[in-house]
């Protein structure tokens, strides 16, 4: 395990990835265990009572009694996503600037290893844990259809996990690209940090208000799941938008990460 | 091994603004040699070493290490130096085996490479690095920093938190170093701890290098400390007015004061006395650098 930076990193993470993983899979596997009950209790009533400005975040009648719905509302929904995105950020942290905070990449780069290959090898150790643990979401559902007794189309079960891991990896990505480009903890989590949260209350909210309409396009959120993979398959501009971000934004601070100064 | 200076510095500027950084440092080490680097702390020694590491980037002037471009070679410039500093922070998560492996294998180095340096500094390689006292982590440091045997090691106030014994073992390791021909240079905040070991120093204050000399140089102008007890009349004050004669003092039949200059001068003006005791001090070298750090900067 200590071949490379890019395996010790993975060593380093191991217990975060299981215990992460391990805990979207569960949270995943619980939520459609509750599909029967929830399908089947008055939800029609329920949702008829709740403002159109919820309803993005609560859902339509089709995400609670239909299975493609059910999966696409309430497992690749905000409920799980904002648990990961925000796991996400923090192992981007942990890698990054955390590391130049307590002078330990300081320590690296006085070894035979390029700032080229630091950049790279963290961060596809990065993209390796965020991938692993966002894509054991599957084996969740697959447990909660079994407990349930149902089936769901196992292609658009995949396109929407490809649709997960994409926007916890952008996210992921932008944290990276702030913390290898300034080295600064403080501005990263706060940026970071202000961004996410940014994102989540335009993104609920812009379907209800006009206002928002431009200012979601900003929002990495409004290029995830919008429609809903389950029921409409991925949108491949979406998912371009998201590759080109994380791509645009992992080259600008691999140029600057290769020239500036570190720990100061 | 090229023939080529260990450490070439030429106009090396670093600024991070008007007052903190290092200014125009002009310094060659050849190698073999063991250079002491000394000064204060904030005087700009960390600064110079992390500039030599590529951490920093220079605002202006040059850098070359073992003949090699240090902005276009940088990875085979850190393959020649091994570098260990005292408040050095490593994966603390890992055992010390673990982490010397993986410095190992990033330099290229086998396993048994570094036993003998892990036997001879008695180091605790299987607990946690977290867990260890300061003394035996600076141990893990200085055996990834020494393990493969590098041509230039670059030591940032390295001994502190090693208790005598292991100090004593690490100067020998430097001695062992410098007989191969390999090149030292090491950082301190006090001159005692690399007065053992180096052959030239140089002093560094406000980010300028005010002098650089060989030790010999440096013993042989610094002032002993001298304590003369007549037998009979003392002479009078105004006997001892010889070129760097300083702090004189009476008490009883005892003169004291201390002396840099010319030893024979000393003794010709003491023969026309009647001198019952003659003490002459080793020179301090501490009261030095103190005075270097006292005195008005005089640039080199």
């Amino acid at each position: 395990m200590f071949k490379s930076l890019y395996t010790k990193t993975l060593f380093d993470l191991r217990w975060l990835l299981f215990g992460w993983a391990a805990g979207v899979a569960f949270v995943a596997a619980i939520t459609m265990a509750l599909y029967t009950s929830l399908s089947q209790s008055g939800i029609h009533s329920i949702l008829a009572t709740v403002p159109d400005s919820l309803k993005p975040l609560i859902g339509s009648v089709d995400d609670y009694t239909t299975i493609p719905g059910f999966i696409g509302q309430q497992i690749f929904g905000p409920n799980l996503y904002i648990m990961t995105i925000v796991m996400a950020i923090i192992v981007t942290i942990s890698v990054t600037v955390t590391q130049e905070d307590d002078r330990r990449l300081q320590t690296l780069l006085s070894l035979p290893i390029t700032r080229a290959s630091v950049f790279l090898q963290k961060w596809f150790a990065i993209f390796t844990i965020v991938t692993l643990a966002s894509a054991s979401v599957i084996v969740g559902v697959y447990i909660g259809l079994v407990s349930v007794d149902k089936t769901a189309d196992p292609n658009r079960l995949l396109e929407s996990v490809a649709a997960f891991i994409l926007i916890n990896v952008t996210f992921a990505a932008i944290t990276f690209a702030l913390g290898m480009f300034s080295g600064k903890r403080g501005l990263t989590v706060t940026v970071a940090s202000a961004y996410t949260v940014a994102c989540l209350i335009i993104s609920e909210l812009a379907p209800s208000t006009d206002k928002l309409k431009l200012a979601d396009k900003f929002s990495l959120l409004h290029y995830y799941n919008n429609p809903q993979v389950m029921q409409h398959g991925l949108n491949s501009i979406h998912m371009i938008v998201l590759g080109s971000v994380c791509l645009v934004a992992l080259i600008l601070s691999f140029v600057r990460f290769k020239h500036r100064n570190i720990g100061t | 091994m090229t023939t080529q200076p260990a450490i070439v510095l030429i106009n090396l500027s670093k600024a991070y603004d008007e007052t903190h950084g290092i200014h125009a440092i002009n310094l060659s080490v050849d190698q073999g040699e063991v250079f002491g680097f000394l000064g204060p702390n904030g005087a700009g020694k960390s600064t110079t070493i992390n500039t030599i590491l590529g951490i920093l980037r220079p605002t202006s002037g040059t850098i070359s290490i073992l003949g090699l471009d240090h902005f276009k070679d940088l990875k085979k410039v850190h393959q020649h130096i091994g570098y260990v500093s005292g408040d050095m922070e490593t994966d603390k998560a890992l055992t010390g085996k673990q982490y010397l492996e993986y410095v190992a294998n990033l330099r290229g180095v086998s396993k048994t490479a570094y036993q003998p340096l892990i036997e001879r500094l008695d180091a605790d390689i299987h607990a946690k690095i977290k867990h260890l006292s300061r003394g035996n982590r600076q141990k893990i440091g200085l055996i990834a920093a020494l393990m493969h045997d590098p041509d230039l090691l670059i030591l940032d106030e390295p001994t502190s938190g090693l208790d005598p014994l292991i100090q004593a073992e690490f100067n020998a390791i430097i001695k062992e170093h410098t007989a191969r021909g390999k090149t030292t240079f090491i950082s301190s905040h006090v001159l005692g701890e690399v007065q053992a070991i180096c052959d030239r120093v140089g002093f560094i204050r406000e980010g300028k290098l005010i002098k650089v000399t060989t030790l010999e140089e440096l013993m042989a102008h610094t002032p002993r400390n001298v304590t003369i007890h007549f037998s009979s009349v003392v002479p009078k004050k105004e006997a001892f007015a010889l070129p760097g004669l300083h702090k004189l003092s009476h008490r009883g039949n005892s003169v004291s004061f201390t002396y840099s200059g010319d030893i024979n001068r000393l003794i010709r003006l003491l023969a026309g006395h009647s001198v019952s005791s003659l003490e002459i001090n080793e020179a301090d070298l501490e009261e030095l650098f103190m005075n270097y750090y006292k005195k008005e900067t005089k640039h080199v």
